[in-house]
């Protein structure tokens, strides 16, 4: 007796147990109805276990569809394989800048989320990249080489990425800026420049609101600007092909005085024309594709790159 | 010690660089392509169009070909960044005197009516301030009678994404709008 007592208690551990682990260990031993009677016979079916590969890669696809880092780096990197276009296009108007760095859509969207502020880290792999300097490249300027307009010529363009920048400082401190500078998508000449600043009098947010009020010539007496040696540039074209050298990083010195007013002023970075030398050594290399940069009547307001100083004491 | 160290280093002031959205400001000008130059020429000749010597910007200075018509703007501004920009219109250099040079908003690709639509003889338009931008229908003198008027806005607030067209009509008149003369000279006002 006291022997089938310990044979029947034995079977219903190993019972439990079995039960036990199979509800707790995923994959784990049969699935199924099982009855232990009184008697300590075993009644019930038992079932194959289940495969647990299949809900290990069940369990990868959720875990990948939760890889932030993964879906930010797709969503912003260039997939020029959908612009459209076909391989020999995207070869022929591309194919003339750097590979695109791996980490490319991360960067991009730290950029664009506020949370990288470093723009002197970025080398011409990644600016000389249209989609990390034109803001929506594929909205506005993918559309120049879908469908170009045979209608149209287009010699100026240039923008400035990023173009808003805000300084917090004080008087006595120096610091260096840095943005981009590019010739716009779908321009077909060589453009000659040349660095230019200024303190505008007038600036407004994105609004159209007058955020800041300066006298030019005060204010040009509260900062000293130094520009990059290299002043004087050249901005090839970007139709039909993006060439070589036609986004440059511009990276600049300001010093605010010492006897700087506390309050808000900007300086502004554009490009003008070039020497008369310049213009001459270009226009000789590329005669009817060559135009000065500022040759025109037409200004755009607000400027290409604006520096927003917050001085404090 | 270590505290006088640690409220040194608070002491030290640093300038932070930082933006609220990055912004891109990109613009590109576009000239109908049988121009082949971003520079007009206004010709003038005896037998003009009839409207007060109205004469359309030209690819030379012989005047063969209009860089402007009913479907064709002389020039289109694109806003390709991603802030709202304004486009203003200055001529420098020395003119002759009595030279107009109006400008005013495209309809759609081209410039209305056989290329003059929103042609005005007195223009309308100041393009001194928001809001009084010339439209379809109204110009703005950027050259008057007297000289170059600088900064004159002709588009306010070109959004993102969008192109603009404008269209030019050069007067050469020696005193006064609408005065026909027989002798004019030819100018020609890079853009």
């Amino acid at each position: 007796m006291k022997k089938s007592y310990t044979v029947l208690g034995l079977i219903v551990i190993v019972a439990v147990l079995i039960y036990a682990a199979s509800v707790f260990i995923p994959g784990f031993g049969p699935s199924g109805l099982i009855i232990v009677t009184n008697d300590g016979t075993v009644e019930g079916t038992i079932s194959e276990p289940s495969e647990p590969i299949d809900e290990l890669s069940e369990f990868e696809k959720i875990a990948q569809s939760k890889d932030i880092r993964k879906l930010i780096s797709e969503e912003y990197y260039p997939h020029r394989e959908n612009y459209g276009l076909s391989e020999n296009m995207i070869e022929g108007i591309f194919g003339k800048l750097p590979p695109i760095p791996e980490d490319f859509g991360v960067m991009k969207y730290l950029i664009m989320q506020n949370k990288w502020y470093d723009l002197d880290f970025f080398g011409p792999e990644y600016y000389e990249q249209p989609e990390f300097v034109f803001t929506n490249f594929e909205d506005v300027g993918l559309g120049r080489y879908q469908n170009p307009n045979p209608t149209e010529y287009t010699p100026i363009g240039w923008g400035g990425f990023v173009s808003n920048i805000n300084a917090d400082t004080f008087p006595g401190a120096e610091f260096y800026v840095t943005f981009f500078m590019f010739t716009a998508a779908g321009v077909q000449s060589y453009q000659g420049a040349q660095l230019i600043y200024f303190y505008p009098s007038v600036s407004k947010n994105e609004a159209g609101n007058v955020v800041v009020s300066q006298d030019p010539e005060v204010v040009s007496r509260y900062f000293d600007v130094t520009l990059p040696e290299e002043k004087v540039l050249l901005f090839p074209p970007t139709f039909p092909s993006f060439e070589s050298g036609w986004s440059k990083k511009i990276r600049f010195h300001v010093r605010v005085h010492e006897d700087t007013l506390e309050g808000k002023y900007v300086i502004a970075v554009d490009l003008g024309n070039p020497p008369a030398e310049n213009s001459k050594e270009w226009l000789e290399m590329y005669d009817i594709q060559y135009t000065n940069i500022g040759a025109g009547m037409v200004q755009i307001s607000p400027p290409h790159f604006r520096l927003f100083i917050n001085v404090t004491k | 010690m270590l505290f006088m160290a640690l409220a040194a280093f608070a002491n030290v002031n640093t300038t932070t660089l930082s933006w609220t959205v990055p912004s891109g400001t990109t613009h590109s000008l576009s000239y109908h392509a049988s121009c082949g130059s971003q520079t007009f020429y206004f010709v003038s000749y005896a037998a003009n169009n009839g409207d007060q010597n109205a004469i359309f910007p030209s690819n030379n200075t012989s005047g063969d070909t209009n860089c402007q018509a009913s479907d064709a703007n002389a020039l289109s501004v694109l806003n390709a960044g991603n802030v709202p920009i304004d486009v203003n219109l200055s001529v420098v250099g020395a003119f002759t005197t009595g030279v107009f040079l109006k400008v005013w908003s495209a309809t759609g690709d081209g410039c209305g009516t056989e290329g003059s639509g929103g042609y005005e003889d007195l223009c309308t338009a100041t393009g001194l301030g928001d809001g009084l931008w010339p439209s379809s229908t109204a110009c703005t003198n950027i050259l008057g009678g007297a000289g170059p008027d600088v900064n004159k806005e002709v588009i306010g607030g070109l959004a993102v994404g969008d192109t603009n067209g404008l269209c030019f009509h050069a007067d050469f008149v020696s005193v006064a709008v609408g005065t026909n003369t027989d002798d004019m000279v030819s100018d020609s006002f890079a853009t």
